[in-house]
């Protein structure tokens, strides 16, 4: 019996109004992801992978076609709803980085845990914040708690990024270019440390990228021409 | 939540004149509110004058009305610490240049008085007469309990008190012992086509007294009621009523309403006839008896907080002005909440939270601000002083220096509608934060 998907999408299409027409950036993208698997995303600039993760992370809804996650459709789920199942199941790695500057590394990183606790944040705070040190240990990043992202360069952040979007030991983890603004040593360090933090921790890793080097350490890749997955690979 | 709120709040020094805005809004509309509630209270109590707590003025009946039973009926009764009669009498000053001084229209509200017969010692127990005696600058009496005494009046006419304003008035120049003389009607009127005679009679000026209202009526004499020496003797005979109303005070803390029951029950009893109704006569308070200067006084304080108010919503803008800008400076940052699971709500409570925040400290702020100014106004007026700003000049006013009057309840309220008002100004930024897109929002430059 095959390993049951946590991710599905069928015939995904979305389009943008441009002027008085509209701009297809989708096409029927059909793709699925296993528990642990790392699946590289590679199309070059403006091919849809953005649209494409935001839609698999319920940020933005298909104009047509469904998403299931762990089985469940979860195409029609309105905003609060979707919302509340990304605070949990689902994490996201940004290639800016995308942290909150008026907060420190400790409270980025705990961010999605005060969201997923609601009000028993207050009974678990002390478990909470073990938790997220110890993320932050894992990403190399003991010593820089209380920095403010500021205080922290591109691959600091990115590495504070990757442990907010493991805190919650999400099923599902999806990551937008998360190289792209770093040099390629720091890049390469940063790949490692998700690839590894993710297959350690079992979650399906999506990583959109224009960059053959990442896709190359994934178990499969999915190549995105003009909104459509035109061929898919197993990785080396 | 909270740390998020509190970060944007502490990072955005802009966010700190916001508040201040709120603060300062606030302080000066209750700053000068206090100072005129101290002047309404120094205008109720000018207002209330001697007046007592209850005014009784009885029902006319087939007989002239007579004190003495009332008292009797009053004298008993527990939430009643004293009462005094009054017997009133409209009457003209006969002067030597009466008739000219008639015609005029400047003169004769000076000539119109009322004549006022009392029971000096009931009277300094029900009411504040001897206030009145006490503050007298012309001709202070001596004994309060004998102030219509004159030493040296060999002709023995009564004597009166006069209020140091009409005693003091141009040429009139009244001084204790001088011999007045003034007009009234007849106690019982003629019969129609029959000549009315005048009802002359002579008073001689035993002092003065400082009333504390500023004109409300008639220029006030007062006289002895009752006796060899008394109005009801001299002026009206023994047909007329000896008193035309009672002034009745209550004990501390004993509710008008209580209080009026309890002398409508006393007559009762007493079977005496209620006051009221088609019956005629009233009983009624001293605020209802001055009803129309309080009304007048409080719908001056009204439109006064209303328009003051306006600074409030003026400063509440400048709340909404900078939360705007902080959703437009936080478009990308309410995207990445969004991402890591922040609701639509969440969104909107994080602005109204940092809305209420302001609002909050500024409406904290501005209430012990203006506290601080209240409870210190006496050095805030010697400062204005100091730098040659007299805020109610002597020559001008009656009123001497800032009569602040703190009123917690009001503040607190105003407060609450200052804190309600900036989070009113929050709530447009907050559904914008809400229904932001999320995807929109994190591609925001």
């Amino acid at each position: 019996m095959s390993e049951p998907l946590i991710l599905e999408a069928r015939d995904l299409h979305k389009s943008y109004r441009m002027g008085a027409g509209r701009l297809p950036v989708l096409r029927g993208v059909s793709l699925q992801l296993r528990p642990g698997e790392v699946v590289a995303l590679m199309g070059a600039s403006g091919s849809g992978k953005s649209t494409l993760l935001h839609l698999l992370g319920l940020l933005d809804r298909p104009d047509q076609g469904r998403v299931l996650l762990d089985g469940a459709d979860v195409t029609e789920l309105g905003q609060s709803a979707a919302a509340r199942l990304r605070a949990g199941a689902i994490g996201f790695v940004f290639q800016q980085f995308h942290l909150l500057a008026d907060l420190n590394a400790l409270q980025n990183v705990l961010m999605p845990r005060r969201i997923a606790c609601g009000w028993s944040w207050w009974r678990r705070a002390g478990r909470e914040r073990e938790r997220a040190r110890a993320i932050l240990e894992a990403v190399g990043l003991a010593g820089r708690l209380r920095h403010r992202p500021a205080q922290l360069s591109g691959g600091e952040q990115q590495r504070v990024a990757i442990a907010r979007a493991l805190v919650s030991a999400p099923a599902l983890l999806l990551a937008d270019e998360p190289t792209g603004n770093l040099d390629s040593a720091t890049g390469a360090d940063i790949l490692a440390l998700l690839l590894r933090l993710a297959r350690q921790r079992q979650a399906a890793l999506l990583l959109a990228t224009h960059d053959a080097h990442v896709a190359a350490h994934s178990d499969r890749v999915l190549q995105l021409v003009d909104g459509t997955i035109v061929g898919a690979a197993p990785g080396p | 939540m909270i740390r998020l709120v509190l970060a944007w709040l502490w990072h955005r020094p802009v966010q700190v004149l916001a508040v201040l805005g709120v603060a300062i809004g606030l302080a000066a509309l209750l700053f000068p509110l206090s100072v005129m509630n101290g002047l309404i209270a120094q205008d109720r109590a000018a207002v209330r004058g001697t007046l007592s707590d209850l005014l009784l003025i009885p029902a006319p009946g087939a007989q002239p009305a007579r004190f003495e039973p009332y008292r009797a009926a009053l004298a008993g009764v527990g939430v009643i610490e004293a009462c005094a009669p009054h017997l009133i009498v409209y009457a003209v000053r006969v002067t030597d240049d009466s008739s000219g001084s008639l015609a005029s229209t400047q003169a004769s509200d000076l000539n119109g008085v009322q004549l006022v017969g009392i029971d000096p010692e009931a009277e300094l127990a029900a009411t504040d007469f001897g206030a009145y005696l006490a503050r007298a600058r012309l001709a202070p009496v001596a004994d309060p309990l004998r102030p219509f005494a004159v030493a040296d009046d060999v002709f023995g006419r009564p004597g009166a008190l006069v209020s140091d304003s009409l005693a003091a008035v141009g040429r009139l120049g009244f001084r204790v012992g001088q011999r007045f003389e003034v007009g009234t009607l007849p106690p019982v009127l003629p019969p129609p086509g029959e000549p009315l005679e005048p009802n002359n009679f002579s008073f001689t000026l035993a002092g003065t007294y400082a009333p504390d209202e500023y004109h409300l009526g008639m220029d006030r004499i007062y006289v002895q009621r009752e006796g060899r020496d008394g109005l009801h003797f001299n002026l009206l005979g023994p047909e007329a009523p000896d008193f035309t109303e009672i002034l009745i005070r209550l004990r501390p803390g004993v509710s008008y309403a209580d209080g009026k029951s309890a002398v409508l029950a006393a007559l009762q009893r007493a079977g005496l006839p209620a006051p009221g109704g088609d019956a005629g006569g009233a009983l009624e308070t001293w605020e209802e008896r001055r009803a129309v200067f309080l009304r007048g006084i409080m719908m001056e304080r009204r439109i006064f907080t209303l328009v003051l108010f306006f600074i409030v919503v003026v400063a509440a803008f400048g709340l909404f002005a900078t939360l705007s800008a902080l959703v437009r400076e936080k478009v990308r940052e309410l995207g990445i909440l969004a991402a890591l699971g922040y609701t639509p709500l969440q969104r909107g409570a994080l602005l109204l939270g940092a809305g209420a925040a302001g609002s909050a400290a500024g409406a904290l702020l501005g209430y012990l601000a203006a506290y601080g100014l209240v409870s210190q106004h006496r050095a805030f007026e010697g400062l204005l002083e100091r730098l040659g700003i007299v805020i109610f000049p002597k020559d001008l006013y009656v009123v001497q220096g800032l009569p602040a009057l703190w009123l917690p309840g009001q503040a607190a309220f105003l407060a609450l509608l200052a804190f309600l008002t900036g989070l009113l100004f929050t709530l447009l930024p907050a559904v914008r934060a809400a229904t932001l897109a999320p995807v929109e929002a994190l591609r925001y430059e």
